[in-house]
């Protein structure tokens, strides 16, 4: 377990070659564990990339900060769930484990609102005209879920106040450039 | 303002379930904070995206790294290699050997059915042993007809049933014991089976190996009068210049 807790403080330190690590370590076991769910090695694999990639997600947005139970576990859990939605979307009947209420993959539509994909890419057009101190800034703080002092702190800004401000102006700009 | 802090709550991971409800009512009473709201959604969706892409492009990288090393592609170089590897191994531990193994197929042939010429009619009647040997003989039977000569020496102790199990026993790679039968044919009563028998026991010491054993057999074929004189001489000449 300790080194599991190692691994996850270096994702949240953001060491990718580490994901990388994660991702040979447990890849083979992976595959046969959901070979039996999904017998397309294809979706299989994809499904596993995205898995890697919510764990560091998580990790990243301060959603994971602890193991309960080992990486393997939450990592597989992910799969899991991925892998057995999957089926369900393809009106696939197979044998669904009972937990499966609790979606590890939860991606906080919490206020019921489904995001377009068209949107999203202007969004993110947009984002990439940002000067780098604004992408910095809104990066650590929808992404990484700093708040106003971590902030502060780490772009070495005067006051909680200035980086309201900085904020706010580099969500202008955003808005600015997407009506363009 | 409190919808403000409730909201950078939220995305810090702050947020406690009660919060969470504060913030949903709010939301839902003023327009403008919701449609604020929303597109605070959006920026983080599209971060998550980006970083998603880009992390999706280097897992995928890893992923043919990691699916070469055990594709089929690598499979066969390295079945390959092992395969390379063996045959090296097995033609280099018996080198001695394989010399004489090339020369030993190049000369070894069944001796021709000289004794019981087998016609077909004969066979269908009940056939004496002979017939029966000769007929397993001729048709590569080799283990069969061994064990039909085997029973006609033990019966008549005759040359031809030794010479001819002999030759059944090299066809079946069974050379040390062909050897046996070679030996019972010797200083015997029928010179044209005494020297083919000499000519099989050289190739049957040399498949076994034995070049210098083989070597006086041969000479003595080429001496003879015997119609393998003349590949004897060949195969001396072969073996000398080895």
């Amino acid at each position: 377990m300790d080194k599991d807790n190692y691994y996850l403080e270096k994702l949240v330190e953001g060491d990718q070659i580490v994901l990388e690590k994660i991702y040979l370590a447990y890849r083979a076991e992976f595959l046969l564990f959901a070979g039996k769910i999904n017998s397309d090695r294809d979706v299989v694999l994809d499904v596993y990339q995205d898995s890697i990639i919510a764990l560091y997600e998580n990790a990243q947005s301060g959603k994971l900060t602890s193991l309960s139970s080992s990486l393997k576990t939450y990592l597989f859990s992910i799969g899991k769930f991925k892998l057995y939605k999957l089926n369900k979307e393809a009106h696939r009947f197979t044998n669904e484990p009972p937990d499966m209420s609790y979606d590890p993959t939860e991606e906080d539509n919490l206020f019921g609102r489904d995001l377009n994909t068209e949107r999203l890419a202007l969004v993110e057009e947009a984002f990439d005209k940002l000067g780098k101190k604004c992408r910095q800034l809104l990066r650590l703080f929808y992404y990484r879920g700093f708040d106003l002092n971590e902030i502060k702190n780490e772009m070495n800004l005067a006051n909680k106040n200035t980086v309201k401000s900085q904020k706010s102006r580099c969500i202008s700009h955003l808005k600015k450039l997407i009506n363009k | 303002m409190r919808a403000e802090y409730l909201i950078e709550m939220y995305f810090s991971n702050g947020l406690s379930p009660e919060d969470q409800r504060e913030l949903e009512d709010l939301l839902n009473k003023d327009e403008k904070l919701r449609s604020e709201f929303d597109f605070q959604l959006e920026v983080r969706a599209a971060i998550r995206k980006k970083e998603h892409k880009s992390l999706k492009k280097r897992l995928r990288r890893v992923e043919s790294k990691a699916s070469d090393k055990s594709s089929f592609k690598w499979l066969a170089a390295a079945a390959a290699i092992i395969i390379l590897l063996g045959l090296t191994w097995y033609f280099g531990v018996s080198s001695k050997q394989n010399a004489y193994n090339g020369l030993y197929l190049a000369h070894f042939k069944t001796y021709p059915n000289v004794v019981a010429p087998i016609e077909r009619s004969q066979i269908n009647e009940s056939p004496t042993l002979m017939q029966e040997a000769f007929y397993q003989y001729e048709h590569g039977e080799y283990e069969a007809a061994y064990g039909s000569f085997q029973k006609l020496y033990d019966r008549e102790k005759s040359e031809y049933a030794a010479f001819y199990g002999g030759v059944s026993l090299m066809a079946n790679g069974q050379y040390a014991d062909a050897i046996v039968q070679f030996d019972r044919v010797q200083n015997g009563d029928n010179p044209e089976f005494e020297i083919a028998s000499k000519w099989y026991l050289a190739l049957a010491y040399l498949k076994l190996g034995d070049k210098s054993t083989a070597i006086p057999y041969l000479k003595a074929v080429q001496n003879s009068s015997h119609a393998l004189r003349q590949e004897a001489a060949e195969l001396l000449k072969e073996l000398n210049s080895n």
